[in-house]
């Protein structure tokens, strides 16, 4: 974090795009020396070049005067690039071995490397992105879906930051106007009534909301959905889960999830993420269930947004064997396997009536893990159901800082309504207003909370 | 080598003044207080009232600190009253009207039976300055006075010019010439010294009035001193204030007139306060309203000055009578005064310290309406401060520098310094973040230890402050300590108190947690509650609002991180990448000392704050550079 010490003089550069064999890569320099240094690895650009254009030249290596490729160079002057200072972006031969070069050269030659996140953290300190743009960035950059990542950039281009500013602003209003109903309560002006007070605030309660109830689906489109698969160790989740991934590519395969929970595998359907969970802790031995603890079960179970429950076809099966109330649960659906053996359609025309009552509205979808029977269908299902949540229209909250602090906001903001309506004293209410603002600039970024900010720009891949 | 004549010169015997020349007479200082006219110490110039919200609250946070301004108050008090009295506890504020002549006579005793205090009749014509150090002052006759410290709380003189429609009289007050020569000093020496500009209303002759065609209005019935050595009982007859209305003929007379006001045809460029417009501004600015209200405000028991609060102007004398006759109880009315604006110099406060010397001269303090503000009360605290600070300097002591979350005057002083300001700088309780646990009824616990300190509470006034706070302790621990179980005894008490029953045992201290039940109420359960109000008052708000309270003091540990993180002395602002140059001048001309401080400075943005922490840590993280390769 030392290189974060801000200096005018310091420039930066590194890789953009990631790293590895690719067709091209993208190097960035910014800074006020970003072109000057530039220019002593690429002799034949022109030195006074127009902003926003690109140019094809040549980079040579200072040192011996080698030739390390042949590049194109975009150029952004100050004031107009992303980070608001001079930048240069250069695309070469995506080889490992040319970006080495290009870099080791700038590197001895004016510019140096940039730290994680620092492109947006200048991009920040200049005033280009607010907070919630700044972390708009880092979703988009680790977005997995296209839903997550039109999210992320609809909250870069401030949509977010505007819907915010506008509660700020009410709650401004109505700070002030309980402020001069203190101040100026001599003084015979008309200060505003109870009824509208309670309306406005009312209407930026119920906004805020549902933009904070937003969160469980933009947290779903930006993390992906988790469906867990559940049934005896002979029921063949994992050839099923075989089967689902087999006809779409898996991205990532056993990578630590945001929990404590293991993803065993990552899908697209429709381009909308799905995390499969690993559902061991759900069916446990009793032992097990003391040592691991119930709350663990819950956890998990409150973590998936749908479960499938897997049996053979023409197995029985016990409900009894589940570490909770299985049939309890509204998000889920039997799926039946092997349905390529004998006699599986009568079980599964059967089944309904061998589930419990409270089940029987819940889906039911025969497949074959074996033949790939079925599989398709299960795969439209899991669309359908994913797609109950729709996002083109609205604001969505994808990021749990901005979660945490909204659902602050509104507590503050109930807190002040009841405060209105027991018709306490105005500066009870001005009070919690205050606090829920404070609640805003946290989200916004403007207050000076500096362990959020490190934090949020460690996250920050470096080059971005 | 100079041979001082005194310790300490002030300038001028307003509200600031006072204060100052007594605190530092009263630190043990050769004091010599310098005035134009020895029969307006500690006049009131404008209102005939002290006090009010957030301002009563200062002149009650100056008596626990050892200021005169409270005593003197509730000595010639004729009508009392408590501001927002059905408000919460933070937000009430104390107003008195005194009797203008007494004010003067006896606030002028108190400083003519000073010890180390002398008084000269004198205008001051200049500072003796050497090295960009005050060493005293140039009298009128040319003479020099020659004091290590020198306070200036000239008020609206320097350069004070008045205007009566478009007639414009030199002069800082009806009566009183205007000085020239010192802001004239002022600028040569560099200071940034700006315009405002304030309006009185006029004044009328008692006898012309009908007041019949008023509405009369009495004071409370309850006198709650400001000093918590007075007695409670009011020395002087307490009158009456009258309430009356301006109408649509009232306005316009005003309008059809506009062009003969000052302040309309572009003669006035000082800025006038925004919360105390003209009547001229009232009608322009709100022209959808019909009436504006305005109190008749007898200046003293034994005078015909009547104060038309609300209707200051600057309008020709003749136009005023004209529009007067059209108000209520004012048909036959005859002026003693005419209402007029006063533009005066005022040294843009940015450019003095938290201890009110100013940076460019040392030995030198400003107090008062110098720095930009308006009222009596935020002059007496300034001037206060001022005198403290100058005495405490000669002591070879660190200054004296109330914070945000101890005293209004600590709100008042740093805004003034950090801030600066653009009109007439009056206190309001919004302008104290940490306004619910600034309250009058807590005065003594905030600030009674550092008055003692001080050395300006002492004696009889010391034993009497700390004999009330621990009773206050005491009573509190025992509403704490009291548990009431729930028998048939106690629920049948507690019945008769017209709330709810105990479901559990509780103490009494959680029993007056309800909105329903008093403290006086808890004497049904045999404890010694007091019937003195200044010892039940503030447990009881302590208890009842204990959990606004905390969470108020949570906000303030919280603040504190930034109040402590220094800004190094001497710190170039420029190598700070992200700061516009905007920012850079603002911050290299305050110098904030925390970034608390910097934090407040307006036009500084959050994004330079953030950059500013980024700095000042980038020193203490360790380097994690990586060589541009590692992609995660």
């Amino acid at each position: 974090m030392e290189s974060l010490r801000p200096q005018d003089s310091d420039s930066i550069a590194a890789l953009s795009t990631p790293p590895g064999h690719g067709g091209i890569a993208v190097i960035r320099i910014s800074g006020p020396q970003s072109l000057k240094t530039l220019l002593k690895i690429a002799p034949k650009l022109n030195s006074n070049p127009d902003s926003h254009r690109i140019y094809l030249t040549k980079l040579y290596d200072p040192a011996d005067s080698s030739l390390i490729d042949e590049v194109l160079v975009s150029y952004f002057a100050e004031g107009r690039s992303y980070t608001g200072e001079e930048t240069c972006e250069i695309s070469c031969h995506g080889s490992q071995i040319v970006v080495a070069r290009v870099l080791k050269a700038l590197f001895a030659n004016g510019v140096r490397p940039a730290d994680r996140g620092e492109f947006t953290y200048r991009a920040f300190i200049n005033g280009n992105l607010d907070l919630a743009q700044a972390e708009s960035v880092l979703d988009l950059i680790q977005s997995q879906s296209q839903h997550a990542a039109k999210l992320a950039v609809r909250n870069l281009e401030g949509h977010l930051s505007d819907y915010l500013k506008n509660f700020q602003s009410e709650v401004e209003w109505m700070l002030a106007h309980l402020e001069a109903s203190i101040d100026f309560s001599t003084e015979d002006i008309e200060v505003v009534s109870t009824p509208e007070l309670v309306g406005r605030l009312d209407r930026v309660l119920n906004k805020a909301l549902e933009l904070r109830d937003s969160y469980n689906t933009g947290r779903k489109l930006k993390e992906g959905f988790y469906i867990g698969l559940i049934g005896r160790p002979n029921v063949g989740k994992s050839s099923l889960l075989n089967r689902l991934l087999g006809e779409d590519k898996a991205i990532v395969t056993s990578e630590p999830g945001t929990t404590r929970d293991i993803i065993e595998a990552q899908m697209l359907i429709d381009n909308k993420l799905v995390n499969f969970l690993d559902t061991a802790g759900l069916r446990l031995t009793d032992n097990e269930v003391e040592k691991i603890g119930v709350e663990r079960t819950k956890e998990q179970l409150n973590r998936i947004d749908h479960l499938f429950f897997v049996v053979n076809a023409g197995e029985t099966f016990d409900f009894s064997e589940f570490s909770f109330d299985l049939s309890s649960l509204k998000n889920l659906s039997v799926i039946v396997n092997k349905t390529d053996l004998q006699d599986a359609r009568e079980f599964l025309l059967n089944i309904k009536s061998e589930l419990p009552q409270n089940m029987a509205s819940v889906n039911i979808y025969g497949l074959s893990a074996k033949t790939g029977e079925g599989v398709k269908e299960l795969r439209k299902a899991l669309s359908d159901i994913m797609s109950t949540e729709d996002t083109d229209s609205q604001i969505v909250l994808t990021n749990s800082r901005h979660y945490k602090h909204l659902d602050d906001f509104t507590e503050f903001l109930v807190k002040a309504k009841g405060l209105i309506e027991g018709e306490e004293s105005p500066e009870f209410v001005a009070f919690e207003l205050q606090e829920s603002q404070r609640s805003l600039y946290k989200l916004l970024g403007i207050s000076y909370d500096e362990q959020v900010l490190d934090r949020i720009f460690k996250e920050f891949c470096l080059g971005k | 080598m100079i041979t001082y004549d005194y310790d300490i010169i002030v300038v001028g015997a307003g509200h600031a003044g006072v204060e100052a020349s007594l605190a530092g007479a009263r630190m043990g200082y050769q004091t010599l207080l310098a005035t134009t006219n020895l029969d307006r110490i500690g006049f009131m110039s404008c209102n005939p009232s002290i006090g009010g919200l957030a301002k009563g609250h200062m002149v009650r946070e100056l008596d626990a600190l050892g200021g005169e301004m409270a005593t003197n108050t509730d000595k010639t008090c004729i009508q009392f009253k408590r501001l927002n009295s059905k408000k919460g506890p933070a937000v009430r504020g104390s107003r008195a009207q005194c009797d203008k002549d007494l004010y003067c006579l006896s606030i002028a005793d108190v400083l003519k039976n000073s010890p180390n205090l002398s008084i000269l009749k004198s205008e001051v014509k200049s500072l003796v300055l050497e090295n960009h150090e005050a060493q005293g002052v140039v009298l009128e006759d040319g003479s020099k006075v020659f004091a290590k410290k020198v306070i200036l709380t000239t008020g609206t003189f320097m350069r004070g010019v008045m205007h009566i429609g478009l007639q414009r009289i030199e002069g800082g007050r009806v009566g009183d010439a205007s000085t020239v020569g010192l802001s004239d000093q002022l600028d040569e020496y560099g200071f940034e010294v700006k315009r405002l500009k304030t309006g009185t209303p006029p004044r009328l002759e008692k006898d012309s009035i009908n007041w019949e065609k008023t509405e009369g209005q009495s004071g409370d019935d309850r006198f709650i001193p400001f000093s918590f050595m007075s007695d409670r009982i009011l020395k002087l007859p307490q009158i009456q204030c009258f309430l009356t209305y301006t109408n649509e003929k009232t306005h316009e007379i005003i309008r059809k007139n506009l062009d003969k006001s000052p302040m309309y045809t572009g003669v006035i460029e000082g800025t006038g306060p925004r919360y105390c417009p003209s009547i001229e501004d009232k009608i322009t600015r709100f022209a959808d309203k019909t009436r504006h209200q305005s109190f008749l405000e007898i200046e003293g028991l034994n005078t015909q000055s009547v104060y038309l609060q609300g209707i200051s102007t600057s309008l020709p004398e003749e136009v005023q009578q004209e529009f007067l006759q059209t108000i209520p109880g004012l048909e036959a009315v005859k002026m003693i005064r005419p209402g007029y604006a006063v533009e005066y110099d005022f040294i843009e406060p940015r450019q003095i310290y938290h201890s009110l010397e100013t940076r460019k001269i040392k030995n030198l303090y400003l107090a008062g309406q110098i720095n930009g503000t308006s009222g009596y009360e935020e002059a007496a605290v300034q001037g206060f401060i001022a005198g403290v600070n100058a005495a405490l300097s000669l002591g070879g002591k660190e200054p004296f520098i109330l914070g945000r979350d101890e005293a209004y005057i600590g709100v008042l002083i740093d805004d003034l310094v950090t801030k600066g300001t653009r009109e007439p700088y009056r206190m309001f309780t919004s302008r104290a973040e940490h306004r619910l646990v600034l309250r009058e009824d807590n005065c003594l616990e905030r600030l009674l230890s550092k008055g003692v300190e001080l050395g300006l509470v002492k004696g009889k006034k010391k034993a009497e402050g700390e004999k009330i706070l621990s009773a206050r302790k005491e009573l509190l621990s025992q509403l704490h300590a009291k548990k009431l179980v729930p028998n048939e005894e106690t629920q049948k008490k507690i019945r008769s108190l017209n709330t709810k029953i105990l479901l559990k045992p509780a103490t009494a201290a959680e029993l007056l947690k309800r909105h329903e039940v008093s403290i006086q109420d808890l004497k049904t359960f045999d404890l010694p509650i007091p019937d003195r109000e200044e010892l039940t008052e503030p447990v009881e708000i302590a208890i009842k609002y204990a959990g606004y309270i905390t969470r108020q003091n949570e906000i303030i540990q919280r603040i504190k991180n930034l109040e402590n993180m220094l800004i190094p002395e001497g710190l170039e602002f420029k190598a700070i990448r992200g700061l516009s140059s905007e920012e850079i001048e603002k911050l290299s001309q305050i110098k904030p000392r925390t970034v608390g401080q910097a934090q407040r400075i307006s036009g500084v943005n959050p994004s330079a704050i953030q950059a500013l922490i980024m700095y000042l840590k980038a020193g203490s993280i360790k380097p994690n550079r990586t060589n541009g390769l590692n992609h995660p």
